[in-house]
């Protein structure tokens, strides 16, 4: 729906002047505090015995006291708007501003002060349904975690050297374009690697190239087991000071999932601090 | 005369598959020292999702029913409310 009516402008001026809305995602049911949980049981209960056409995927317009009224799924614009003004209709709100204030829902998750906070935007080169708006990942790396992307000692032109595995596994299994799947562990990787090249030192602050590569498996719907081969070639500029926080910048120059091409780029964001 | 044009295609394809291989290289390659870093941060920007691309967080979205409900009472709306699998969010779906 996102890449659909979610995205029209007609509809989410209709959701803004007369609907409260909300968004779950079915994965954080279980994490759910408990009356939340009983919420969610309760319409879905209401709605099963009202005979309401019900999905994993799909909208309810709920009334204001939050009982089931009517479904959505799979639906145009155009019969959302219809959707939705049958709802007017019904419950006849008074349309207005929107009850809260819009804001941007894919945000940096809180981190220690001394964090560093990656941000992935992935997107396949193809438009439409699933290439219609990009993926989008945060990766946290604790100051154990990116100390570990430096290298130790003195830094000299030219040095080379291996980012660590285990990190550069954190960061690379999350280089997939958009899929319905997304399990993202890392065992899915067969071959990998990024090392940095040292290309200036100035003032204390050492500028390093990043070159690198992923081999990996990956399957396009969840609970499928044909997954497909996925490569991507990545360079990269990792900037740091001893001891600070380093800043990490990847692209890919080419990346294939199966037959779909894809991009993908990640660049250090500033901290959202817990 | 079959036995000829066999063994041209042994020959031809290979060589065919090498130049595309070697165009693509050259449009894709490795990118230079001197380049990196602008390469880089032009590919990076270039790549961020567009204000279109964000058009759903111009919906004035809570992330649980127990508020859109207490919201639903207090301003007398009706509630939409959209779950799925995946994270519509992030695209992560």
């Amino acid at each position: 729906m996102r890449a659909g009516p979610l995205s029209d402008r007609r509809v989410i001026d209709a959701l803004n002047r007369s609907f409260v809305c909300v968004y779950t995602a079915n994965d954080d049911y279980f994490k759910a505090p408990a009356g939340e949980r009983q919420e969610l049981d309760r319409i879905y209960r209401e709605g099963m015995a009202k005979k309401l056409p019900i999905g994993t995927v799909g909208a309810y317009v709920l009334s204001p006291e939050g009982h089931p009224y009517k479904t959505l799924q799979f639906a145009s614009s155009e019969e959302t708007l219809a959707f939705l003004g049958r709802a007017v209709q019904q419950f006849k709100p008074t349309p207005g501003k929107p009850v809260v204030a819009p804001a941007p829902q894919s945000t940096p998750p809180r981190a220690a002060p001394d964090a560093v906070t990656l941000h992935l935007i992935s997107r396949g080169d193809d438009r439409g349904s699933w290439g219609e708006f990009p993926a989008e990942n945060w990766i946290v790396l604790a100051r154990a975690d990116w100390s570990k992307l430096l290298p130790t000692g003195d830094v000299s032109l030219g040095q080379t050297w291996e980012l660590d595995r285990a990190v550069s596994a954190r960061i690379l299994t999350y280089f997939y374009p958009q899929t319905e799947n997304n399990d993202a562990r890392i065992d899915r990787i067969q071959q990998y690697s990024l090392t940095a090249k040292v290309l200036t030192v100035q003032d204390g602050l050492v500028t390093a190239r990043i070159d690198g590569f992923l081999r990996m498996q990956h399957v396009f719907y969840p609970g499928r087991t044909d997954a497909q081969p996925l490569g991507a070639e990545v360079v990269g500029v990792l900037t740091f000071a001893p001891g600070q926080p380093p800043s990490l910048q990847l692209a890919t120059t080419q990346a294939q999932h199966g037959q779909r091409p894809f991009k993908v780029a990640v660049r250090t964001v500033p901290q959202a601090v817990r | 005369m079959a036995e000829q044009t066999r063994a041209l295609r042994v020959l031809l394809i290979p060589a065919v598959l090498l130049a595309v291989g070697v165009a693509t290289a050259c449009a894709t390659g490795p990118v230079s020292d001197a380049k990196v870093v602008p390469w880089v941060e032009k590919a990076v920007a270039e790549r961020q999702p567009t204000a279109a691309d964000k058009r759903f967080d111009e919906i004035a979205w809570v992330t649980d029913v127990r508020t859109a409900i207490k919201l639903g009472k207090e301003h007398n709306r009706p509630i939409f409310y959209y779950h799925g699998d995946g994270r519509i969010n992030t695209g992560r779906c």
